[in-house]
């Protein structure tokens, strides 16, 4: 089997300090593509959560963020992921500087070339020339990743992806978005 | 088959996850009961769904909006336009422009393809039953769908319905994966007892019938 392909802030769970608040969740694709809107409801059940590591006058400063971030993670992976009827999951640990949200799925191939290009992009070019193009092109055919550039922009967060060929020819694919604590509050 | 009207919330998420799975393999559409984007790729569910199933297990379903129809939300359709169409087809004043429903979201089973069963849905979908569930029998709503060109041509009209053009749908971003400029989209209307066949539109559902291939 090939190696892994690590890009950008991708840190493996095993190398990073121990969390002091975590949670997982196991979703199924399918729920999600079939109600929307549950995207959101479980981003913000983990945002809210999450919230009470936070000081009380930054609580709903912290959701919003906490929030954002992971329902951007979480609509990408129900979007990208191959089995739809299979799980996806999605976890989020605060280890006090810092609060890492990270999505696991399955991807196709055509998938995860179309996504390398999208970080290779994060990683080089100018933030804000990057976002205007999106938002003029939004509308055209391919991936935008409009969402990530936000994150990136507007929260400074880090993000990295680790894609690991698999012999079905499909990809297990982990994406990790790290939000400074000061970039949540 | 059996065809039946879906009635519990049971037969409504059959149908729904049925087309979920199809349109977003297929399309990458999302669903949503309360809110759309069509450049985020975001659709409304259809409100009413006509199941088939085989061995009691659905292979087939399809959508019916009875309100809110996706060609005057996002076709730009107006009922004028409709109207002044109806008049042309004879249909005036049985029908009209208000009253009106939409097909969508034809939907089969991956692993059940190559059977015929589309086609029959289709054609079954255009029943009186199922088109006009719920409404009052001397108002009966016309039909109106929208489609790839290619579609009309290789399904609605091998079937034996008449399709009348109303105008071009917009290009939108959802529909990226399923149209392109050589075979574009567009809005038509169906006046169903003029432009459906007395076989599909007389037929009784629920009920259980041959699909040939």
């Amino acid at each position: 089997m090939s190696e892994a392909i690590v890009i950008g802030d991708f840190v493996d769970a095993a190398d990073g300090p121990p969390a002091m608040t975590s949670v997982e969740l196991k979703l199924r694709a399918l729920d999600l593509v079939a109600q929307w809107k549950r995207c959101g409801v479980a981003a913000d059940s983990l945002a809210a959560y999450f919230a009470y590591d936070f000081e009380p006058d930054v609580r709903a400063a912290a959701v919003g963020v906490l929030s954002t971030a992971i329902n951007e993670l979480l609509e990408n992976a129900a979007k990208f992921c191959a089995d739809k009827r299979g799980s996806l999951e999605v976890s989020v640990r605060h280890h006090g500087e810092l609060v890492r949200i990270e999505t696991r799925h399955t991807a196709a191939a055509g998938r995860v070339l179309a996504f390398q290009g999208v970080l290779a992009e994060l990683g080089r070019a100018s933030l804000p020339e990057l976002f205007a193009e999106r938002i003029e092109h939004q509308k055209e055919p391919g991936a935008s990743g409009i969402g990530l550039i936000i994150l990136k922009k507007d929260y400074g967060a880090r993000i990295g992806a680790r894609l690991q060929p698999r012999a079905d020819g499909q990809w297990d694919v982990q994406v990790q978005v790290s939000l400074d604590v000061e970039e949540v509050r | 088959m059996a065809l039946r009207v879906a009635r519990t919330r049971g037969d409504v998420l059959q149908c729904q996850y049925l087309i979920a799975e199809v349109y977003n393999k297929e399309y990458e559409v999302v669903f949503s009961d309360d809110s759309y984007d069509l450049d985020a790729k975001v659709e409304p569910w259809p409100h009413r769904y006509l199941m088939g199933l085989v061995d009691d297990q659905l292979v087939c379903c399809m959508g019916l909006y009875v309100r809110q129809t996706y060609v005057e939300r996002f076709g730009n359709v107006s009922d004028e336009e409709i109207d002044a169409l109806i008049r042309e087809s004879g249909g005036s004043p049985r029908f009209a422009a208000a009253r009106k429903r939409e097909i969508t979201k034809l939907s089969v089973r991956p692993d059940q393809r190559g059977h015929g069963y589309g086609g029959f849905m289709l054609g079954a979908s255009m029943a009186r039953d199922f088109l006009q569930v719920d409404g009052a029998p001397d108002e009966p709503h016309i039909l109106v769908a929208c489609s790839k060109r290619s579609l009309w041509d290789v399904l609605w009209h091998p079937a034996g319905i008449r399709t009348r053009v109303i105008k071009p749908f917009p290009i939108y971003k959802v529909h990226e994966r399923y149209s392109s400029p050589q075979d574009p989209m567009d809005s038509r209307l169906v006046v169903p007892e003029l432009d459906i066949p007395p076989r599909w539109y007389d037929r009784p559902i629920p009920g259980e019938y041959e699909v040939e291939r």
